[in-house]
């Protein structure tokens, strides 16, 4: 889990009483190319990508909260940021191969049929039982 | 896994604050047919159902039920927010000030708090759709008993009549799904087997 480690040296680099009261240095324009990262996601397998998917989520879902008590610390805003348009970007590209994950993905799917309810849901068991 | 969207379903703006009808509208929050019970219910029976279709059907009315219980924690905290002690001791809601001030609490309007008892996860698809759809029913008529108090308050009436009104279109889903699972059964007997316990997870259109 890379990202985790990242966010774990991050958290130590951030004590509590790191509070920025102004906005100081974050350039919206400076999103790093996506096109060579598509080209990565679309090289993955279907259990990668989720993987994948999973790190960059469970790296947004802990930055919020530190977000949530830290609402202007410039560090975390960037890569809170950088993770959501990573965990989007996964999640167009899961959904174009695969399927969609959110109802907002549903639409990105190439198939006349609701997709939505075709995949097997995160609790069915693979090998016995399931769907496939 | 969930994401929050800082919405409402539908929008809600009451101006007049009303003890009376907080404690009667609380019981859709967490009375024994509240938008609680219903969420919980269905999440909860989700994982017996034995057909993805219906898992599905499940996942997103219980999402939407959890909307629906924030839509109904607004209503009460707008209905609670900037009333005056002497209102609070006359409208009866005194002995909930007591205990949660104006804070929002699910409990039922006589005061019973939320009980799972009040739900049923029997692990049979039959029996488990059966509930949700008297479960949506006995919602509709809390919130046909809601508007016969309301039906001059449109800032309040409104959003109940929404509700009320996803109340019958997740019946009428409900009873789709039934069907669902009735085509998949023995049509000779539909009790012959439980789909959930003595089959594997069957999945459209390939229905395996």
């Amino acid at each position: 889990m890379n990202q985790m480690n990242q966010m774990n040296q991050m958290n130590q680099a951030n004590p509590n009483n790191r509070y920025y009261p102004v906005n100081r240095g974050y350039q919206p324009n400076q999103a790093p190319c996506s096109c060579r990262q598509n080209s990565v996601l679309n090289s993955m397998s279907q259990a990668q990508l989720l993987n994948y998917i999973n790190e960059v989520s469970f790296a947004v879902s802990d930055i919020l909260l530190f977000l949530d008590t830290h609402p202007c610390d410039c560090e975390a805003l960037a890569y809170c940021r950088e993770m959501v348009a990573k965990r989007n970007e996964a999640l167009k590209a899961y959904s174009m191969r695969f399927g969609p994950l959110t109802i907002d993905c549903t639409d990105l799917c190439d198939s006349n049929r609701w997709e939505w309810i075709m995949q097997p849901f995160p609790w069915e068991s693979k090998c016995k039982g399931g769907c496939r | 896994m969930w994401n929050y969207e800082k919405r409402l379903e539908y929008p809600i703006n009451i101006t007049t604050p009303n003890a009376k009808l907080a404690q009667f509208i609380m019981s859709q929050y967490g009375g024994p047919d509240g938008e609680i019970s219903a969420s919980m219910r269905y999440l909860s029976q989700r994982f017996s159902m034995g057909d993805r279709q219906v898992m599905g059907l499940l996942t997103d009315i219980g999402t939407e039920e959890l909307a629906h219980f924030e839509m109904v924690a607004t209503i009460i905290h707008q209905l609670t927010k900037g009333l005056s002690m002497e209102e609070i001791e006359k409208s009866g809601l005194g002995p909930y000030y007591i205990d949660h001030t104006i804070g929002v609490w699910p409990q039922a309007a006589a005061g019973i708090p939320f009980n799972t008892c009040e739900l049923q996860v029997k692990g049979d698809p039959i029996t488990d759709l059966h509930e949700d759809m008297a479960a949506e029913q006995k919602a509709r008529s809390t919130y046909d008993n809601i508007l016969r108090v309301v039906r001059n308050m449109p800032e309040i009436a409104d959003p109940i009549r929404f509700l009320r009104a996803r109340e019958v279109v997740h019946y009428q889903r409900f009873g789709e799904a039934l069907r669902l699972v009735q085509d998949k059964l023995d049509s000779k007997n539909f009790y012959a087997f439980n789909l959930a316990f003595d089959q594997p997870t069957t999945c459209p259109p390939c229905g395996k």
